[in-house]
């Protein structure tokens, strides 16, 4: 890990939390469809990042996220789960190219087909976790997932569309 | 020995997780509506000076509405004064209802809404006022159009509040129109309605009745508007009704607020305290 690699994660974990916390915590649409964009500071992370940096750093993010939302413990939980996860889940999807010579796991590096199938899952799995921990168990099923159905596809919208406006192909 | 350590090590990563998995669930356990530390909430001192900035930008944008509902509360408080200076009815409302002085001794605070949330199961507020202008965990909190919930932490300069939206509020309520004693509890979906628990089934319920605190607690005064009866219904073995009410206040658009000071508030809880202690 490079200084140009620790510079680029301080960046990018001040500016997911703070477009997080102050714009997305209030945009809320049609009362069930939340946004939870912080989730790709964690998607976004170095490839070869160690798994232990990960889940610190995931952990990290949650944290400062649940200060804000007044829901200590939730966010934490469901991303630290998702920074565990995110190596497994990489190498069970290995891209064309591979991971070599690649920095960061972006959209233009690897295309579109692959980068649905890297965050979709890995979102509606942070999202089941948030909603039904919130809701402290499954007895309003179907109301918790209509939140985590909705949630997931505006999350993964802004998610891609932040991979357009930011992101470029790794060298 | 140094298989053991050649283990935990190989497994690092994995043991890193779980630790952290129980240290979030320890937290989400631990943390209650009520009385907590502000460190780990909206009101301490990085994230209220964060939604006070937001809120500056935003508060241009509302100053129509907050125009509008100050001028009715105004219009409010006239009417109030005036049927005050008619001498009739002032001294039959002396008469009919003594209630002494201390009743009345409450203090109110105004406070802006920097950060509100209503769309989660538990719900909270952040206002721009805290320890240094006298607000403490406990205290209840007020709109100009009726309850907002009670004061759950608080830095110097801000304050969270578990709002009526969050399913672990309950409060201590009373009908209108009766005076029955039940319970204003939010069921965790809509956030214009909310439930009531405890209604024994010999009433006969009205549409629009109005609920109002009860003052059972050193919470809130006695009166203050918490909603309308909505709807009601009981099944034939059921002992309490199942009862909507519409609440009063609009949580969509909260600007304004006020906290509630009872100065006898402490003195009223150790008393209820002591009496629960010996049942």
């Amino acid at each position: 890990m490079n200084s140009r690699n620790i510079l680029y994660i301080a960046v990018s974990f001040v500016f997911y939390i703070l477009i997080q916390v102050m714009f997305f915590k209030s945009l809320v649409l049609f009362d069930v469809a939340f946004c939870f964009v912080y989730i790709a500071f964690v998607l976004m992370l170095p490839v070869q990042i160690s798994t232990v940096s990960l889940i610190l750093a995931g952990f990290a993010s949650g944290l400062v996220i649940d200060v804000f939302y007044d829901s200590l413990g939730i966010n934490a939980a469901a991303i630290t789960f998702i920074a565990f996860l995110r190596p497994v889940w990489m190498r069970m999807i290995p891209p064309r190219v591979g991971y070599e010579d690649v920095n960061l796991p972006t959209l233009k590096t690897f295309g579109f087909t692959w980068f649905m199938a890297y965050s979709l899952p890995l979102i509606f799995i942070h999202h089941m976790i948030i909603f039904f921990m919130e809701a402290g168990g499954v007895f309003m099923f179907l109301f918790t997932m209509s939140k985590v159905i909705s949630s997931t596809i505006f999350t993964f919208f802004i998610v891609v569309l932040a991979q357009y406006m930011f992101y470029k192909a790794s060298e | 020995m140094g298989q053991l350590f050649q283990f935990l090590y190989y497994y690092r990563a994995f043991f890193l997780f779980l630790g952290l998995e129980l240290l979030s669930f320890w937290l989400l356990i631990r943390t209650n509506p009520y009385h907590s530390s502000a460190y780990f909430h909206s009101s301490n001192t990085i994230s209220g000076t964060i939604f006070q900035t937001k809120s500056d930008i935003h508060s241009y944008f509302e100053l129509k509405e907050v125009n509008k509902n100050l001028a009715e509360d105004n219009a409010g408080l006239r009417e109030l004064i005036s049927r005050k200076d008619q001498p009739v009815l002032y001294s039959v409302q002396q008469d009919s209802a003594k209630i002494p002085d201390i009743a009345y001794a409450y203090d109110y605070i105004a406070a802006r809404v920097i950060n509100n949330s209503t769309r989660n199961i538990h719900n909270f507020l952040t206002i721009n006022k805290g320890k240094k202008h006298g607000i403490e965990p406990g205290m209840g909190v007020i709109s100009n159009q009726g309850v907002v919930g009670k004061v759950m932490s608080v830095s110097n300069n801000f304050a969270t509040i578990a709002s009526l939206l969050n399913t672990e509020m309950y409060v201590s309520s009373s009908m209108k129109s009766n005076g029955t004693f039940c319970t204003t509890n939010w069921n965790g979906s809509d956030p214009l309605t909310s439930g009531l628990l405890y209604v024994p089934r010999h009433l006969q319920l009205f549409a629009n009745d109005s609920i109002v605190t009860s003052g059972f607690n050193s919470v809130f005064p006695p009166d203050l508007l918490i909603g309308t009866i909505k709807s009601f219904e009981i099944e034939s073995n059921a002992t309490f009704y199942k009862v909507d009410i519409k609440l009063a206040n609009d949580f969509y658009a909260m600007s304004y607020v006020y906290v509630i000071n009872n100065p006898h508030r402490e003195e009223q809880s150790i008393i209820e305290q002591e009496i629960t202690g010996d049942e």
